[in-house]
Order: structure tokens, then sequence, then C-alpha cells
């Protein structure tokens, strides 16, 4: 019985060894759903302490005139490659990640921002002119992609957001962010996700300086 | 006798599991037949460059096995990454933005271009070479090895480009994949590792060292490295005969370590450049000087 047990796990744990590299479930054939969905609020999970969301001030509205997708490959958003963890590794096997539209994948994050307290159009702003906390922003994809490393998926999404203000100036930034996740099992909507999380961090790097911009407050200069 | 009885289908899939491990550590070099080397046609090169950037990451590839591998090193692996990610978030922005203007591809294709125009030593007769910006779904790229039978032989270089932690130097590591005579097999299968320094100073230093001139030094090494991963498998399925011994320096995620194996002979390599292959065949053009 006792041999019978340790056949059981060894072929267990073999099991897991053998199917844990060959668990690709990347669809070639099914691009990525371009979904996007905010992540919850710190707090909001049932095992989290309650913590104060982050809410803007005073309320700001911001005017998404356009929303361009600038990127030089539009149609992959990454890759699942397999390299062992060795000096002299070299990937054994790419996957490629199709994407899809990502101009309203980029719109629908930038709407979310109505979350932290802004109220977030997608038109351009009024022919009159902005008024005072009133913002126009053309927003740019510059980059979105997503891959694997160890056990964990890894997203960096970069956003180019010019800002118009009231009176017609403008200001120019790029924000960038990360996500990462654990990786069970290479699926499409794994990548999605980190991908969204990676979205959501760069609109989340934006939303600080709108605020700014709201509050009449200049930008900080960018990182050298 | 029951739990002997019993446990045969175990003792079975214990059997086959055991062999499908024992097959995924086997060598990975296949070197390419004399009969198939002397036959060799012309060859469509195809690099497949799947990245849309730099991948940096919190934790590179490897910690595992550095705490000692198995599940709970990559489980811890695993959290440590998700925990720092975030906090390198503004740092990997700094780096990569940048960047951002630079396409790999994009000097791959001028590079391969060059190669086009001057050829190869050793030759290797190119018929056609791309960089691709993802791998081929599996349909296409079966045809395309089926179209060996009658037509040129298939090259798929599978490329991986990087900014080793700390920004000291640049590296690609490539598998090629040769297919020829129609055969579902590759003839040759290797790997190469191709490395230039590029660091020295803080990181908005190297990072604009890169970029200035329009990122000139960037889009050179990004060609370089093309120009000499075609040239170590050009060398390799040529047959070019083992030299002496030779080392260099070589950076692992962020670490200088020295490293060497027998060298490749090669008649036309400039000095900078340390041609070798390691105890697993794996080649490596590596350079010891910042150019």
């Amino acid at each position: 019985m006792t041999r019978l047990r340790l056949h059981h796990a060894a072929v267990l744990v073999l099991l897991a060894g053998v199917l844990t590299p060959l668990a690709h479930a990347v669809d070639e054939n099914e691009p990525l759903s371009m979904v996007f969905e905010s992540s919850p609020e710190p707090g909001q999970r049932p095992d989290e302490a309650p913590v104060p969301a982050f809410r803007i001030a005073q309320r700001c509205t911001l005017f998404v005139a356009r929303v361009d997708d600038i990127r030089r490959n539009k149609s992959h958003m990454g890759n699942l490659t397999r390299m062992l963890p060795t000096v002299h590794a070299t990937p054994r096997r790419v996957e490629s990640l199709r994407g899809g539209d990502a101009v309203p994948w980029v719109r629908d994050a930038l709407l979310a921002t109505r979350r932290y307290g802004f109220d977030t159009l997608a038109e351009a702003p009024p022919a009159a002119g902005l008024a005072r906390r009133q913002l126009g922003a053309e927003v740019s994809l510059r980059l979105a992609h997503a891959w694997s490393v160890d056990l964990n998926l890894v997203s960096h999404v970069a956003i180019k957001v010019d800002y118009r203000l009231p009176g017609g100036a403008t200001v120019s930034r790029q924000y960038h962010g990360m996500g990462t996740r654990a990786n069970w099992a290479s699926a499409n909507g794994e990548f999605m996700t980190v991908l969204n999380l990676g979205l959501e961090e760069a609109v989340r790097g934006m939303v600080n300086d709108a605020e700014r911009l709201c509050d009449g407050r200049p930008l900080p200069p960018e990182a050298p | 006798m029951r739990a002997s009885t019993s446990s045969r289908p175990w003792r079975a899939m214990l059997l086959v599991l055991c062999s499908a491990l024992l097959a995924a550590c086997a060598p990975f070099h296949r070197s390419i037949g004399a009969a198939e080397r002397a036959k060799l046609p012309e060859v469509d090169v195809r690099v497949v460059v799947a990245q849309e950037s730099f991948m940096f990451s919190a934790q590179p590839p490897g910690a595992a096995a550095a705490l000692g591998g198995g599940m709970i090193g990559a489980l811890i692996d695993s959290s440590v990454q998700q925990a720092r990610q975030k906090e390198m978030s503004a740092e990997v922005g700094a780096t990569v933005g940048p960047l951002l203007d630079y396409d790999y591809r994009t000097e791959a294709g001028i590079a391969l271009g060059e190669i086009g125009a001057t050829g190869l030593y050793p030759p290797l007769r190119i018929a056609s070479a791309q960089v691709l910006p993802a791998m081929p779904p599996k349909a296409q790229h079966e045809a395309r090895i089926a179209a060996t039978r009658n037509g040129p032989a298939y090259l798929v270089l599978l490329l991986q480009y990087a900014l080793e932690p700390g920004l000291g130097a640049f590296t690609t590591r490539t598998t090629a994949l040769l297919w020829q005579d129609g055969g579902s097999e590759p003839v040759y299968r290797a790997g190469a590792i191709y490395q230039s320094p590029i660091g020295g100073g803080t990181r908005p230093t190297v990072v604009r060292r890169l970029v200035a001139n329009d990122g000139q030094a960037l889009r050179a090494v990004m060609r370089d490295s093309v120009a000499q991963t075609m040239r170590l498998f050009a060398l390799d399925i040529a047959g070019a005969r083992a030299g002496p011994v030779k080392t260099g320096r070589f950076n692992v995620n962020g670490t200088w370590v020295v490293i060497g194996g027998q060298g490749i002979e090669d008649t036309q390599a400039g000095p900078p450049r340390v041609l070798f292959r390691d105890e697993d065949k794996a080649l490596y053009s590596i350079r010891s000087t910042v150019p």
C-alpha cells in the first residue's frame, strides 16, 4: 500500500513537471478580446482591510478628443517564449499573441478614470474653449505587449498624452505601466488581464498629472 | 499482491513520464549531417522577433535556479517578482521610454539587407531573408517546411533581444532551425548568444549614450547582433573547426563572469570578438571591450 502511494506521488510530481511546461494555452487562432476591465480598488476584495480609494479632491472634466494607435506592430501584443533558465538559454518555442482593435480598449481605460472623480468624456473639447477645471487630451498608444517570465506574466504599456489646457497651452507626457500576475495556464484571457493591469497603471500615471493640470499647477519635469 | 497489481498502470505512467522528462533533457544542438550540408540548396531565412520592445522584469529568468531551483524556489521567485515589478515601473519607463523610438526589427532588416548585398562568410546561399514580427501560424509554418521538398531550404531564427539588468550589455539569444528536402524534422538545430558591452555609468548616462545621434550606438549594436548571429550559424553549418579554448567576459543578469569554450576557427573574425562553443555546443559571440 505504501509502495502504491509512492507510485501515485511520483506520478503526480512527474505529471506536474511534464505538464507545466506543456501548458501553452495561447490560442494563435483567437485574438485577444481587447476588453478593458478595471481591477478592484484597494479594499474592495473581501479579504482586504478597508482602505480609502483614491479620489481627486475636486471634480475635473477630461475631454478625450482622440485615441490613436501608433504602435509599429498593431497585429500582435506579445509572446509566450519557452526558454530554459540556463546561461546558454535560447528560445525553444515562441508563440505570438494576436491582438485586436486597441483604440476602444484604450478609450475604455480612459473612461474608467471616472472612478477617480473625473468627468471623462470621449469627445472633443467645446468649440468655445476650455473652462476652468477642464482639460483636453489626445492619447496615443505607443506600446502594449505582454510576455512570460518564469511563473509570471508581465506586461508593459506606454501611452503618450497631449494635453490641451484652458487658454490654449499644450503639454505632452508619456506614461508607462507594468502589469504582473501569476501565470497559471498561459491562456489568452490571462494575457489580456495582465495587459489591462499595465494599461490601468499607465492611465493611473496620467490621472496624477491631469489632476495637477486641473488644479492649475505645472507638471514636474520629465525624468532625464 | 493487490497493491502490486493495481500499481501496474501507475508504473506504466511513471515510465512514460520519466521518458518524457528525459526527452526534454536531450541535447538541443543538432549538427547538420555531411550529406545534408553537401546538398544544402539556397536558403530562405526568416528571423522571428516576437517582442515589441525591451522586456524588463523585476526578477530575471533563471533566478529560481539561483534560489536552489524546484517549486519552492520558483514560487518565492514568483512572489518576489510580483512585489518588485510595481516598484520598478518608473525605472523601466525612464529606460525604455527613450528607446521606444528605435526598432530592432527595422535594424535587423537593414542588417539582413547588408548580408544579402555583401554575402556571408562562410558562404550560405540566401534566396530570401525577412524579419517577421510574430511566429507564423502552425499551418503556414508546416506548409513552408513541406515546400522545402522542391524549393529552397528554410532557416528560422527565433531571436530574443535584451538589455541586461544594470544596462551593462546588449544580448541576443537565438535558436536556429533548418529544414530541407521536405523533412518534418530540422536537419540542423542550434542556439547562439551574442553580447556586446554597452555599459559604463549610471542608467541615464547609458541611455543618453545609446540614443545620441539618432540612436547611432543602439542601432549599430542591434545590426551587429544580427550580422554576428548569422555568421555564427553560417560557421556552424559549414562545420567550422574547433580552435584553441577562448574565454571572455559575459554579463549574466547584471553580473560579469568569465566564460569560455572551444574556440571557433574563423579566419575572418576581427580581434574584438570572441567566438566559441560551450560544452553543450551553444555558440557564443562576445566582445569584452566597449565598441
